[in-house]
């Protein structure tokens, strides 16, 4: 079967095909034989040419997360028909930086360095968050005007939350 | 002899746990203390007895110290463990201990308050004949009288430091004398807005320190000895992240020097319990930092290279007992490094990682030791410190031990948060690293370039990324296959697609 990795520049092809556990996958022009075996709810484990490995898994609609090496990566796969729906809705490729400044971790909103219509510079602080005793500068990671400040000091926030809103 | 038969442990995580199975061991009875959040932590599922004394927010729990105190008397215990952090440097708290009939674990009052001070703290050391780092003896008043203190102390670069500093605040560093003013009433104006006191010295900046301290354990009997050192120049925001005895650079000369140093001061302020002497080190000098008037962290690879139990230690010095041993009997065995598993993300500036674990399984075999303040059913809050656990490993020398962190982070898999294991991996793997020519700039000189190659683009996620998708869509077709054939029918079949795509 044959499905759509969605990256920034477009999508890549991989073609994947199973039986008995033992997977074919051919991706960059490269070959992969796995034989991956199911061990725990998202552990899995793998045999390939020999060398055993083992990884966490777990998918989310289009989404699949995957931990190896201790380092969290997550990709979009498509099917055909997916691919079709997300070129024809525009929706296809890796999400566009809207500005939209995010809580990255729960926790309470100590200073806000920036208001409204103020300019600021990639890497300037934006506010401050407290969470598990340390103070965490959030910056910006793109340049812009703060168009809505959303949070105030002493406002605990959850992981995600909008707290700033930048124009281009 | 003091009876010190039931403590009262002060603290949460996994300190809290480390103290509980070693009074458990002594035959000694063990209560915790517990905030709302923590009901089901590992600290309270272990001890004797558990008293619930507040809501999450520290403040108003771990660190109300007369809850703690009223739980004590309750409870009948005879002591109080601070473990570390919250009220382990507070003398406020270790004065009320005493005074409500109870043992304090630890150093006295006057001590504590005394190493607490930054400008107290040095002068003590100063008068004892402690190396510090070279500047002014005390307060300086103006510009000019600086500048005219920058040769005497070594020339630039000079730390500009406000004497009730902390946390990097009220403090500039100066490579030269143009810049010497401007950094000066920057320096002045940041501390009188942080601390209400703009009280301004100056010393000499050492550029690319290792931190290297000194275990101590004094009794009451004025017996006092040093139990080698620790390197812990792997850190990121000031605090430690990976840590090891004994250090790979310290000459045996050295090591004696900065040992009896250690004793000497320790002994200068009446130290009495386990406590650690800070120095800052550059290439065979050493200059005294400050004095942890508690349990460290990091303590257990010294515990583990002396083959001592520190907190069995504490308790025996707090029953007024003699130490077992003398500078003579301290003979070290191997090599021990500690990785901290904070939950943090290290790829996004080591920012706090909260939430679920979803899956943990900690390392196994010889030479290993973890202590962990989590289990698999945790959840990560926001609340309290992101260290989650500390993993700890022994081997004969510094190659081996080195080798085995690195087969005990691989086997070591905690899932649902992000965590300091793939920082710790690349520190184990990194040439300065093995070849213990590393300072405390170690992260702002490597970790950029470490990360983008741990980041580097990687098919077999992809292939792997595919597969299981591959696999989560063949059971959808066999589970829905039965039901209707017509089950998977896209909302817009493929031929009106491929129309309105060439459209």
């Amino acid at each position: 079967m044959r499905y759509f990795i969605s990256e920034k520049e477009g999508f890549k092809t991989i073609d994947v095909s199973e039986e008995n556990g033992l997977f074919h996958v051919d991706y960059n022009g490269k070959h992969y034989q796995l034989d991956i075996e199911r061990i725990d709810q998202q552990l899995y484990s793998v045999i390939r040419d020999g060398k055993v490995f083992k990884f966490i898994g777990d998918q989310k609609d289009t989404v699949v997360r995957i931990l190896t090496n201790h380092v969290d990566r997550e990709v979009t796969i498509l099917n055909q028909r997916q691919k079709m729906e997300a070129e024809l809705f525009g929706s296809g490729g890796a999400e566009e930086d809207l500005g939209d400044v995010k809580a990255p971790m729960p926790g309470m909103v100590l200073r806000v360095e920036v208001k409204t219509g103020d300019v600021v510079e990639v890497g300037q602080p934006l506010l401050v968050i407290e969470a598990m005793k340390m103070e965490n500068e959030i910056r910006a990671t793109k340049a812009g005007t703060v168009a809505e400040v959303l949070c105030s000091p002493q406002q605990a926030v959850e992981r995600d939350d909008l707290l700033i809103r930048l124009n281009d | 002899m003091t009876v010190v038969d039931k403590v009262l442990v002060a603290n949460r995580g996994e300190i809290a746990l480390r103290i509980i199975r070693s009074c458990r061991e002594m035959g000694v009875g063990t209560v915790a203390v517990y905030s709302e959040v923590d009901r089901r932590s590992p600290h309270v599922l272990a001890a004797d007895e558990a008293y619930l004394i507040g809501p999450a927010v520290a403040a108003q729990s771990y660190l109300d110290m007369e809850k703690i105190i009223n739980v004590a008397k309750k409870s009948g215990a005879h002591a109080i463990h601070p473990g570390y952090g919250f009220l382990a440097e507070n003398a406020t708290f270790a004065k009320k201990v005493i005074d409500n009939g109870l043992i304090f674990i630890g150093p006295d009052p006057e001590t504590i308050s005394l190493m607490g001070s930054k400008t107290e703290s040095r002068k003590a050391m100063i008068a004892s004949g402690v190396p510090v780092v070279p500047g002014a003896k005390g307060a300086v008043d103006t510009v000019e009288e600086a500048l005219k203190m920058v040769d005497g102390i070594g020339g630039y670069p000079v730390l500009i430091k406000a004497a009730a500093g902390g946390g990097g605040k009220g403090m500039r560093t100066v490579f030269s004398e143009k810049e010497f003013a401007r950094a000066w009433e920057a320096a002045k104006g940041e501390a009188k807005k942080a601390f209400g006191d703009d009280t301004i010295y100056i010393e000499k900046f050492v550029e690319n320190p290792k931190h290297i301290e000194i275990q101590v354990l004094a009794d009451r009997h004025g017996n006092c000895v040093h139990l080698w050192e620790r390197d812990c120049s792997i850190q990121r925001r000031h605090q430690k992240v990976v840590e090891e005895c004994p250090s790979a650079v310290l000459t045996p000369e050295i090591r004696e020097q900065m040992g009896a140093v250690a004793v000497q001061a320790a002994q200068a302020c009446n130290y009495v319990n386990a406590g650690t002497v800070e120095f800052l080190y550059d290439q065979g000098k050493f200059y005294f930092l400050e004095m942890n008037t508690r349990l460290q962290v990091e303590h257990p690879v010294t515990e583990i290279v002396m083959g001592l139990d520190l907190v069995k230690e504490q308790i025996e010095v707090a029953r007024g007992k003699k130490l077992g041993f003398t500078q003579e009997g301290v003979v070290p065995r191997g090599h021990a490094i500690e990785c901290r598993i904070n939950a943090e993300d290290v790829f996004n500036g080591f920012v706090p990682s909260t939430g679920q674990i979803t899956y943990l399984k900690y390392p196994e075999g010889p030479g290993i030791r973890v202590d962990s303040g989590v289990d698999g059913y945790s959840e990560i809050s926001r609340f309290y410190d992101p260290m989650v656990a500390k993993l700890i490993v022994h081997a004969e020398d510094r190659a081996a031990a080195i080798a085995k962190m690195k087969r005990a982070l691989q086997d070591l898999v905690i899932d649902g948060i992000s965590t300091t294991i793939p920082f710790c991996l690349a520190v184990m793997d990194h040439p300065n690293f093995q070849g213990g020519e590393f300072t405390t700039k170690f992260v702002a000189n490597f970790w950029e370039e470490m990360k983008s190659r741990i980041l580097a683009e990687d098919d077999i996620s992809v292939v792997l990324a595919a597969a299981i998708a591959h696999l989560a869509a063949g059971e959808k077709r066999r589970q829905s296959a039965p039901v209707s054939g017509d089950n998977h029918r896209p909302a817009i079949s493929p031929w009106k697609m491929q129309t309105l795509l060439k459209s």
